[in-house]
């Protein structure tokens, strides 16, 4: 368990209930304030601090593979896709259209009511839930010295379960194909050009560039060690490759165009390596005389390892080719590239 | 205790945002803090361990459901992308739903 | 001595493992040889399934540990014969509609749609292929969003992006209150397997709330009324392969998942008799509004995908009729007959669709006059696959009604009845509609101008789907369990 973890275990109860009880509270008000903006700018910015927020009360719920992945993810790559796309709406998108009072009466109320009825009794039924029998925590223990891994999450995620996570992994590599899918193809195409406006670099910002190229390598450590880690403490495949990923907006951000053209075929390759990897495994374990998907005892640790190393590459191409959004459709031949 | 009611409150204020917001981007900022509602709750409902631990299995759930929602929320924000190309907007109008 | 043990594994992980290779393959290269691909992995999915199918004939129902862990530590697939059959046929359909695609996508945009499609198509496949052999509640999850997010990729191909968002955001709002049954289902009970579940849960609110919330998650993601509003303008605005598969196929996924919740974990709540009661009203509105909406359409995807909501009721009125004793089995095979014969009759109707608008550019029925003088073929499918929809003799359809009437009437349940035989005369009404349009003539002289020509591989991959629509008609019940 983390260090950090420890550290807020060792509070007194009545200050944990304090600081949990305040850390609820600013959560949901940061998550209100977001819900209700009406400029999309300011929601966004919320929902990244509510992420971090977020990530904290993951800690203080003893997750901290989830709190990880919640400021990777939540707070920093989402929050990231969201303002890209931000720049892609034209100015007067980015406000929630006007109504009229009686129209926006309505809708707090023919929407509010319902919700607040769904989350009550949400809240009714999780409180009140009575466990019947116990979960599987004691058999991860049993077998975990099977999978080769110490940290029990990664045991469920590569071992225990791993379909679930080979179907998630496709899932990423699909809502690239999907983002592809949606550029015209071809000069014969008749439906409306979709030609993103030119996104509006912002300036190169002198002070950010400086900051940004010393971080970018730094960054690319903390990936290569979250991806190493990842066996036996919080971390893996996909929180490294979140930072990756995160480094290389930012790098957008700062007006450097760092990422190599994603319609490129050996990026294709890398995208679409983790799935090919994970499944090809799989499938070699049948061929060996075993269960589909089965990882021996002998090579467990080795199979983790080396999978979480190409998924971790694999999956930063396919989050980069997220942020970066559908390639430009062909140019035509008068343009100047 | 306290963190399944705040999941059961941001799945609300989630679900309020997802149908209330006309604009597609606050409504996918929306349906990620229902996410995270859900998340929290699936995570905080299961019974603490017998030495006070985390159970491992909702965590892993939930990391699948954390890198599952990016995925949807990268190709929503691309269709919104597209959305505003093709048609100059970036709302889901009501008038629409209905019909 | 069995070639089970042997096969099984490998036709399972195959129909898994080999649409996704080839999905990925096909998002790196295109051409001529990723066509063959697709096609090819189809049809070896299709045979996977068949496989399985003998299998589950000669050894019964078939459980692989995944990962070689087994539950409730680890994740199982079950393959019975609901699921192998389902395997096969989605295979088959698939294939149908791969060559039909090739072609028309590339007379309706240039090059280029088909090589858009084909891997989405192919990652849709092993989807479909997970969820039908997942038994694990959360794997389902998982399952279910892949195929999700593919169908809304295939929207958003060439259709409208407001309606694929709209079916991206209902598939996500119903996959957190899915997600949410599955960590209540794991919290009171200790696990996620469907068979372990089945034994494990006990009447009361936490399985209520739980079962309740997965239900409400599955009905968004499969259209059922009255979370069907986002189905219309998808499949209706979709390029028609991909309508074919989304109407054909993904349509009932949603269905497939309220299926085994209901058959394996429902009964242990004590709340399936007031439930099927509700959902079989909401059914019998489905029929209803489905099909008088689809008889007000003037566009023949959109008459069709309206068609698919109403048909989709049919399945949910089948439900009260598998929770009564007297009405279980016939019930059961009646749904599922229905499953089959409307997947394939109704991809084979917008294959047939989208030939009309290769060749005419549009599918507006009132100027589709004079379509079955251009292209009987096209036209006989379309009128052949519109039999399964009515529930006519000889077709699928017609051996689907009649299990599920002698269900209602085994179960003393007559107003279902009443339902199916209502719902079946407004069939025959938007039927002929979409029918008599083409049957017309064109006004004025018949011109001696050459129709637009139509390639044959079009007319034919859609005849073959009508054509398995009619045959499963002679399928009998006892070979669906």
């Amino acid at each position: 368990m983390s260090t950090l973890a420890m550290s807020t275990l060792a509070m007194s109860p009545l200050a944990t209930t304090a600081f949990d009880g305040m850390l609820a509270v600013l959560i949901a008000w940061t998550a209100w304030q977001s819900v209700t903006s009406r400029e999309v700018f300011r929601a966004v910015m919320l929902f990244v601090v509510f992420g971090l927020l977020l990530a904290l009360a993951w800690l203080r719920l003893g997750a901290p593979d989830v709190a990880l992945a919640e400021a990777a993810v939540g707070a920093g790559l989402t929050g990231v896709l969201f303002l890209e796309s931000l720049g892609h709406l034209r100015r007067n998108k980015t406000v929630e259209p006007p109504e009229t009072v009686a129209q926006s009466r309505l809708r707090r109320w023919a929407v509010g009511l319902p919700v607040v009825v769904a989350g009550g009794l949400l809240a009714m039924v999780a409180l009140r839930l009575e466990p019947r029998v116990p979960g599987i925590a004691g058999l991860v223990v049993r077998h975990q010295g099977e999978t080769g891994v110490s940290n029990p999450v990664t045991a469920v995620l590569l071992d225990f379960r791993s379909t679930d996570t080979l179907l998630e992994v496709v899932v990423l590599l699909l809502a690239v194909i999907a983002t592809y899918g949606l550029v015209p193809h071809g000069p014969a195409h008749h439906g409306p050009r979709v030609r993103p406006p030119a996104t509006p670099r912002p300036p190169r910002q002198p002070v950010l560039v400086w900051f940004v190229r010393r971080l970018a390598p730094l960054a690319l450590l903390v990936g290569v060690y979250l991806w190493w880690v990842g066996s036996s403490a919080p971390g893996g495949a996909f929180q490294a490759a979140a930072v990756v990923a995160a480094v290389f907006a930012l790098l957008r951000v700062s007006g450097m165009e760092a990422a190599p053209p994603p319609n490129a075929r050996p990026m294709r390759l890398l995208m679409v390596a983790g799935s090919v990897a994970f499944v090809s495994q799989g499938l070699a374990m049948l061929a060996a005389g075993r269960v589909f998907l089965d990882l021996p005892e002998t090579v467990a640790y080795g199979l983790i390892v080396s999978l979480e190393g190409v998924l971790a590459a694999s999956l930063a191409a396919c989050l980069i080719a997220l942020v970066a959004g559908a390639p430009r459709p062909p140019r035509q031949s008068g343009e100047r590239p | 205790m306290m963190f399944i009611l705040l999941g059961a409150v941001l799945f609300a204020l989630g679900l309020y945002g997802a149908f209330a917001r006309r604009n597609v981007v606050l409504k996918l900022v929306a349906v990620n803090i229902a996410s995270s509602g859900v998340f929290l709750v699936v995570v905080s409902v299961a019974p603490p361990l017998p030495d006070g631990g985390t159970d491992p299995l909702p965590q892993a759930l939930v990391l699948t459901g954390i890198v599952i929602s990016v995925a949807v929320t990268a190709f929503g924000l691309a269709l919104a992308r597209r959305l505003g190309a093709d048609e100059g907007r970036a709302t889901l109008d009501d008038e629409e739903e209905t019909s | 001595m069995s070639l089970a043990p042997l096969l099984i594994p490998w036709a399972a992980a195959l129909a898994l493992a080999l649409p996704l290779l080839a999905g990925a393959a096909c998002f790196v290269v295109g051409g001529r040889a990723a066509a063959t691909l697709a096609l090819g992995v189809a049809v070896l999915s299709s045979a996977a399934g068949i496989v399985l199918t003998a299998g589950v004939e000669a050894d019964g129902v078939q459980r692989l540990a995944l990962a070689g862990w087994a539950p409730p530590l680890g994740i199982v697939w079950r393959i019975d014969g609901l699921a192998a059959l389902a395997v096969a046929l989605t295979g088959l359909i698939f294939a149908a509609v791969l060559v039909h695609a090739e072609k028309s996508l590339d007379l309706l945009r240039g090059e280029g749609l088909s090589e858009a499609f084909r891997p989405l198509a192919l990652v849709l496949l092993g989807g479909l292929n997970a969820l039908y052999m997942a038994n694990d509640v959360f794997n389902l999850y998982v399952t279910l969003e892949l195929v999700t997010l593919a169908a809304v990729g295939m929207v958003a191909l060439a259709g409208d992006p407001a309606a694929a968002l709209r079916y991206l955001l209902v598939g996500v709002l119903g996959a957190l209150a899915y997600m949410l049954g599955c960590g209540l289902l794991y919290a009171a009970f200790g696990t996620l397997d469907l068979d372990l579940l089945a034994g494990r849960v006990e009447p009361g609110g936490t399985a209520s709330a739980a079962l309740a919330l997965m239900i409400v998650g599955v009905m968004a993601k499969g259209a059922l009324f009255p979370l069907h509003g986002w189905l219309p303008p998808a499949h209706g605005s979709a390029v028609a392969p991909a309508s074919a598969l989304l109407s054909g196929v993904v349509a009932k996924g949603g269905f497939y998942v309220l299926l085994r919740l209901w058959l394996d974990v429902y009964p242990a709540t004590g709340a399936a008799p007031a439930a099927a009661q509700i959902l079989g009203v909401l059914g019998t509105l489905a029929v209803l509004w489905g099909s008088l909406q689809a008889i007000r359409q003037t566009r023949l995807k959109v008459l069709l995908a309206y068609s698919t909501v109403a048909q989709l009721g049919y399945l949910m009125v089948s439900l009260p009729l598998i929770a009564s004793a007297a009405g279980h089995a016939s019930g059961l095979a009646g749904a599922l007959h229905l499953m089959a014969s409307h997947a394939c009759a109704k991809a084979a109707m917008f294959l047939t669709a989208g030939s009309l608008i290769a060749t005419r550019g549009h599918d507006r029925l009132a100027d589709l006059k004079g379509a079955a003088h251009d292209h009987p073929m096209t036209a006989f499918t379309l009128g052949l696959a519109g039999m399964t929809l009515m529930g006519l003799p000889p077709s699928g359809g017609f051996i689907a009604k009649w299990l599920l009437l002698d269900a209602s009437l085994r179960s003393g349940q007559w107003w279902w009845a009443a339902v199916i035989l209502g719902g079946s005369l407004l069939a025959g009404v938007y039927v002929f509609l979409a029918v008599s349009w083409s049957m017309s003539r064109p006004p004025g002289e018949p011109s001696d101008a050459q129709p637009p020509p139509l390639p044959r591989r079009l007319e034919f991959a859609a005849l073959a789907l009508a054509l398995v629509a009619m045959a499963l008609g002679f399928v009998s019940a006892e070979h669906i369990p």
